[in-house]
């Protein structure tokens, strides 16, 4: 069975690595980057299914990461993560993400949601009526 | 000018719980690898596995309630981003039960939140209406002997709303005169606030009721 290719995206370099572990341990395909510039980069090397992107970072924001992934990539679902709240997730859906969660994650939760994003093909929740 | 003093302290509060919450999301990572590791890895006999296993859960249950506290004060925080705002009534009790039972709890008085209408709503200033509740609920839980109780209730009204704090249980002497002392201490705020403090009196519910113009 094909893994799941999924790209993390996030400027705590601790956080991702130990995500993306997790996940490998789980039979995903994962690479991690921890700006957006990088993101970008390896949206065009790696091809993922889905990008995990955190929306506060230096720099480029999530935001604009997703805008741009959307331009080129629009078949890639993005899942924002955010400390902050429901605002960050009106604007990501608005932009295009599927979904929007709220840190600290829960692992299940979030493989659930990238499986429910790679299954919707380009639908995002909202429009799911999820 | 406080206005202006209120939104930066509010600011500089909600940013650092943000990255406070980051904290927590790399620890419960971590952790939850280390788990991932035990549980998951095909070794066998890993040492003193129950432990581990025990303490990481610990340490997730640590993180989880640093993270509930996080995201009250963050919530606390924005409070004081606008002077005027629309407020669910029903969730402004919610939160000043969140913000105020542990206070409480410490006096020996449960807070609990009773009847409320989840339909009211009003405009006002969100930081100066849990000044003056979070003011009340600290009086009247000075106020109790150990083992009372306060519940927080929404009471009828279309021009205004009416929030009643409710007493239960045994009185402490002087409560009366202490909880007066408090109405005049809060006079300015509550002018501000076009509200108004009272006591409740039985047969009504004993306690105190605010008082506030729906728009």
């Amino acid at each position: 069975m094909t893994k799941m290719r999924v790209l993390l995206v996030d400027d705590e370099a601790e956080f991702v690595s130990a995500l993306a572990e997790r996940l490998n341990l789980r039979g995903f395909d994962v690479q991690a980057a921890t700006s957006g510039e990088e993101a970008l980069e390896k949206v065009n090397a790696f091809s993922p299914q889905v990008v995990v992107l955190d929306v506060l970072m230096p720099g480029m924001s999530g935001l604009e990461v997703l805008k741009r992934i959307k331009k080129t990539h629009p078949q890639v679902q993005v899942i924002l993560l955010t400390g902050r709240g429901s605002w960050d997730g009106i604007q990501g859906i608005r932009e295009g993400a599927y979904d929007c969660l709220m840190k600290p994650i829960q692992i299940e939760e979030l493989m659930q949601i990238m499986t429910s994003a790679v299954e919707s093909g380009g639908q995002n929740r909202a429009e799911e009526g999820v | 000018m406080r206005d202006l003093e209120m939104a930066f302290l509010g600011k500089i509060a909600a940013s650092l719980t943000h990255e406070i919450k980051n904290t927590f999301a790399i620890i419960l990572e971590s952790a939850g690898l280390l788990s991932d590791i035990i549980t998951l890895s095909q070794e066998q006999g890993f040492p003193q596995k129950e432990k581990f296993v025990r303490v990481l859960g610990n340490i997730k249950e640590q993180v989880n309630r640093g993270v509930d506290i996080t995201t009250r004060l963050n919530r606390f925080a924005h409070s004081m981003d606008e002077p005027l705002t629309s407020i669910n009534v029903a969730d402004l009790l919610e939160q000043i039960s969140l913000l105020m039972r542990r206070l409480a709890k410490r006096r020996g008085v449960e807070l609990k939140v009773g009847a409320a209408d989840r339909d009211l709503t009003l405009r006002s200033d969100h930081f100066r209406l849990l000044l003056v509740l979070g003011s009340v609920v600290e009086q009247l839980a000075d106020s109790l002997e150990s083992g009372g109780e306060i519940i927080l209730q929404t009471q009828g009204g279309s021009q205004e709303v009416a929030i009643l704090l409710e007493m239960q249980g045994q009185k402490k002497t002087g409560w009366e005169a202490a909880l007066q002392n408090l109405f005049s201490s809060l006079q300015e705020v509550l002018e501000a606030l076009q509200a108004k403090l009272t006591r409740s009196s039985p047969p009504a519910k004993e306690g105190v009721l605010l008082t506030i113009p729906a728009t």
